[in-house]
C-alpha cells in the first residue's frame, strides 16, 4: 500500500513537472527578453501584452504604455521586449513601426537593422583592458571593439564599433597615446544581456537589468481617418493629370510627329499607365474586387459599421469622438468610391487613344509618369492592396536570362 | 480475342462484330471528351517545388551554378508532378541555364529543347522565344556555329511576333554577335540599336549596358570611333551603377583602346588600361589582362 502511494506521487510529480516544462516552453518563461523602447503620438489601440512583430513573426509582447511628461515632444512611451533569438535582427538602425488594422488596432512592426547600424545587445562581457595588454592577445580575431576611439578627425574614428581586433589597430592605437581599448571576446557568450549600445556614448555600456532598454526610433502609422484622407486626395491630385493626359493625347491624334526613340519609350510608359488603371478599375467594377466589395456591398457596409462602433472606444481614447470617426470613415469612403469611379469611367477613353496614337510627345512624358508613380503608390497602399490583389497560386520566379557580351579576346 | 484491359467480360449472347460495339463506343467517348489534365491541388508538394525553386534562385544569384542546376532540376520534376506544364517548362530554361553556366552544353541544350517542346505544346510564345535565345547562346558558347546559323536564319523572319522587349532584346543582340562573327558590321550596329532600345523600353539596365558595349565593339570594328567611345562610356556608367566587374573591366579597356585609337587624351587611356588590366588580374582572366597589357605597352 505504502509502495503504490509512493510510486502514485511519483508519478503524479513526474507529470506536473512535465506540465510545467511544457506550459514554460510554450509561455517562453525561460527565454531572456531584451528590453527596447520607443515614443508615439497616440496610445489609441496599443495595449499591454499586445505582440511585437519582426519579418512577420511574433517575436515579443508589449510590457508598458505609459504617458510622457506635459511638455516632452512624444506623448506616449510604448516599452517592450523582445525574446532570444530575435534581438540580434534588432540592430541600431532598426525602426519600430506603429502599424494599423481595419478595426483601429494598432501594433508594433519592427524592422530588421544591419545595414548601417550595431547589435543593440551583447551577451559578451565587455572588458576595458589595457592597450599593451590587448596587443599580447592570442587570437585578436576573436575579439571585437566595444567602443569608438577618435582622432582630431571626428568623421573617421580610428576603431569601428563591432569591428574584429587587429594588431596594427591596436599599435596604431598605442602610437596615439591610447591607454585602455574596450573590447569584448566572442568566443563563450553568456546566457543573459551584458551590454547594450548607447548611441550618445557611441559605445556598448554594461547593462544595467534597472534600464528601460535601448530606443528604437518609431516610425507611426496615423489612424484610420487620416490614411483615408490620404487616399482621397492622392487620387483627387491625380485626376487633372489623367485628364490633361488624355486631353494632350487627343490633340495629338492628327499629328504626323515622327516616331522617335523616346516616342516609343514614352508609349511604353503610357502602357503601363493604361494598364494599371484598368486592374484598379476592372476590380473596382467587379463584385469580388476586395475594395469594391467592401466599398459596395451592403453586408460589408454593416461591417465597416460595425468595426467602426467596434473601434470607437480606442477613438475616443485617442482624443476623436465616436461620432466624429464615425461620420468621417462613412463620408470619406463615400468620397474616395466617387473619385475612383471618376477614375474608372476616364480609363477606357484613355486606353483608347493610347492604342491609337503611336506618336507622343515629349512633353507629356510628366504627365505618364506622375499616374503612373500614384498608380504604383496605391497598389502598395495598405488599404487598397486587396484591389489590386494576384492570382492565388503562387508561381515559380522568372529566369536569370543575360545577353551575351562579346568575349575580349576570340 | 479483345485484351484491353478497361473492357469488360465478353457477353457470351454477343457474337461477331456487334459484340466490339459498345467496346468502340467507350474508345470513342474517352477519345472524344478527353482534355489535357488539370494541376494537381497538393499544397505541401507546391511548397516543395517553390522552395526547391528558390534555393535554385539563391544559389544562381551567389554563381553556385552547380547546386542551382541541382535545385531546378529537382522544382521541375516536382513541378511535373503536380502537372503545372508551364511552371515546368519556366524550371527547366532555369535548369538549363544552369547547366550552361556549368558549362555542361550538351545537357544545357537538351533541357532548353525539352523546354521548348513544352513552350510550344503549350502555345507559350513568349517563353519559346526566351528558350530559341537561350539555344542560341548555349550553342554560340558549345561552338556548334552551323546551329546557330541555322537557328538565326529561321527566326530573323519572325521578328515581329515578339511581343516582350525583353525577349526581343536579347534575340537582338544575340543576332548582333552573330552578325559580327559573318563580318556584317552595319548589320550588326543595327541589331544592338534595336537591342538597346528594348532593353530601355524593360528597364533592364544590365542588359542595356551589355547592348552598349556590344555595339561599342561593332562601331570600332566600323571604325566610327568617336561613337564608340560614346557608348564605352554610357556602358562604363550603366556597370559602374550594377556592380558588374566583368562589365567595368570590358569597359575600361574598351574605352582606353577607343581613346588610343583616336590618339586622344593618351595619359587618360593609359590609366584605363592599367585599370583594366588590374580589374582582369584580380577577375582571373589572364586572357583579357594580356590584351589590355598589350595595350598598355602601346600607348
Amino acid at each position: 500500500m505504502g509502495l503504490f502511494v509512493l510510486v502514485a506521487g511519483l508519478v503524479l510529480l513526474l507529470a506536473v513537472a512535465l506540465y510545467l516544462r511544457q506550459v514554460a516552453t510554450v509561455k517562453g518563461w525561460f527565454l531572456v527578453r531584451s528590453p527596447y523602447f520607443t515614443f508615439v503620438e497616440s496610445a489609441a489601440g496599443i495595449r499591454v501584452g499586445d505582440k511585437v512583430r519582426l519579418m512577420g513573426l511574433n517575436v515579443g509582447e508589449i510590457t508598458d504604455v505609459e504617458t510622457m511628461p506635459p511638455f516632452a515632444p512624444w506623448n506616449i512611451c510604448v516599452s517592450f521586449t523582445v525574446h532570444k533569438p530575435y534581438e540580434g535582427y534588432i540592430w541600431s538602425d532598426s525602426r519600430a513601426r506603429v502599424v494599423a488594422d481595419l478595426l483601429g488596432n494598432r501594433g508594433i512592426e519592427l524592422t530588421k537593422g544591419g545595414v548601417g547600424g550595431v547589435p543593440t545587445y551583447l551577451f559578451w562581457e565587455l572588458e576595458d583592458m589595457p592597450v599593451g595588454e590587448a596587443l599580447e592577445i592570442k587570437e585578436p580575431h576573436n575579439w571585437k571593439f566595444g567602443a569608438e576611439i577618435r582622432d582630431e578627425d571626428p568623421d573617421s574614428p580610428l576603431t569601428q564599433l563591432y569591428e574584429v581586433v587587429t594588431r596594427p589597430t591596436l599599435r596604431q592605437l598605442a602610437a596615439l597615446g591610447t591607454n585602455t581599448v574596450r573590447i569584448f571576446n566572442t568566443e563563450d557568450p553568456h546566457n543573459r544581456i551584458m551590454a547594450m549600445y548607447d548611441d550618445k556614448a557611441g559605445a556598448y555600456v554594461p547593462f544595467d537589468e534597472h534600464s528601460k532598454g535601448f530606443f528604437v526610433l518609431q516610425d507611426e502609422a496615423p489612424a484610420l481617418t487620416q490614411l483615408l484622407e490620404v487616399v482621397v486626395n492622392q487620387v483627387e491630385q491625380a485626376l487633372p493629370h489623367v485628364l490633361s493626359l488624355t486631353n494632350e493625347l487627343r490633340a495629338l491624334a492628327g499629328d504626323g510627329t515622327n516616331l522617335t526613340r523616346q516616342a516609343l519609350a514614352f508609349l511604353a510608359e503610357t502602357h503601363v499607365v493604361a494598364t494599371n488603371l484598368a486592374a484598379l478599375t476592372t476590380q473596382l467594377r467587379e463584385p469580388d474586387g476586395a475594395l469594391g466589395r467592401w466599398l459596395l456591398s451592403e453586408a460589408m457596409v454593416n461591417d465597416l459599421t460595425a468595426t467602426v462602433s467596434a473601434a470607437r472606444d480606442t477613438l475616443q481614447a485617442a482624443g476623436s469622438t465616436a461620432r466624429t470617426a464615425d461620420t468621417n470613415v462613412t463620408q470619406i469612403s463615400r468620397e474616395l468610391l466617387v473619385s475612383l469611379e471618376h477614375l474608372s469611367l476616364m480609363t477606357s477613353n484613355l486606353n483608347a487613344q493610347v492604342q491609337a496614337n503611336a506618336f507622343i510627345l515629349e512633353n507629356i512624358s510628366t504627365l505618364v509618369r506622375d499616374s503612373d508613380e500614384l498608380m504604383q503608390g496605391l497598389r502598395r497602399h495598405w488599404l487598397l492592396k486587396g484591389a489590386f490583389k494576384e492570382d492565388g497560386t503562387p508561381a515559380p520566379a522568372e529566369d536569370l536570362m543575360k545577353p551575351t557580351l562579346e568575349p575580349i579576346t576570340k | 480475342m479483345n485484351s484491353h484491359p478497361a473492357s469488360k467480360p465478353e457477353s457470351p449472347s454477343r457474337t461477331g462484330a456487334g459484340r466490339f460495339w459498345p467496346l468502340v463506343l467507350v474508345v470513342l467517348l474517352v477519345a472524344g471528351c478527353r482534355s489535357n489534365p488539370k494541376p494537381k491541388s497538393n499544397p505541401a508538394l507546391l511548397k516543395q517545388a517553390l522552395t526547391y525553386d528558390q534555393q535554385g534562385q539563391l544559389s544562381a544569384e551567389r554563381a553556385q551554378w552547380q547546386a542551382a542546376a541541382r535545385n531546378w532540376r529537382d522544382a521541375a520534376d516536382t513541378y511535373a508532378l503536380l502537372n503545372r506544364l508551364g511552371d515546368q517548362a519556366l524550371t527547366l530554361r532555369k535548369y538549363a541555364i544552369a547547366l550552361q553556366q556549368s558549362g555542361q552544353w550538351e545537357a544545357a541544350h537538351q533541357a532548353a529543347e525539352r523546354a521548348a517542346q513544352m513552350h510550344k505544346k503549350l502555345d507559350d510564345q513568349e517563353g519559346w522565344w526566351r528558350n530559341q535565345v537561350l539555344l542560341i547562346q548555349i550553342d554560340a558558347a558549345w561552338g556548334r556555329t552551323e546551329e546557330v546559323n541555322e537557328r538565326i536564319q529561321d527566326l530573323t523572319d519572325q521578328l515581329a511576333t515578339i511581343t516582350s522587349p525583353g525577349t526581343l532584346a536579347l534575340l537582338l543582340n544575340e543576332i548582333g554577335l552573330w552578325q559580327m562573327r559573318q563580318s556584317e558590321v552595319k548589320a550588326a550596329i543595327q541589331s544592338y540599336t534595336g537591342s538597346v532600345e528594348a532593353f530601355w523600353r524593360q528597364y533592364d539596365d544590365q542588359g542595356m549596358a551589355t547592348a552598349l558595349a556590344n555595339r561599342a565593339r561593332a562601331y570600332e570594328a566600323d571604325q566610327a570611333l568617336p561613337e564608340a567611345e560614346r557608348d564605352w562610356e554610357a556602358a562604363l556608367k550603366i556597370f559602374m551603377q550594377q556592380g558588374d566587374a566583368v562589365g567595368i573591366s570590358t569597359a575600361l579597356l574598351g574605352q582606353a583602346r577607343t581613346l588610343a585609337a583616336q590618339n586622344k587624351s593618351p595619359e587618360r587611356a593609359r590609366d584605363l588600361a592599367q585599370r583594366a588590366a588590374e580589374n582582369f588580374h584580380r577577375l582571373n582572366q589572364p586572357a583579357a589582362e594580356a590584351e589590355a597589357r598589350r595595350l598598355l605597352d602601346q600607348l
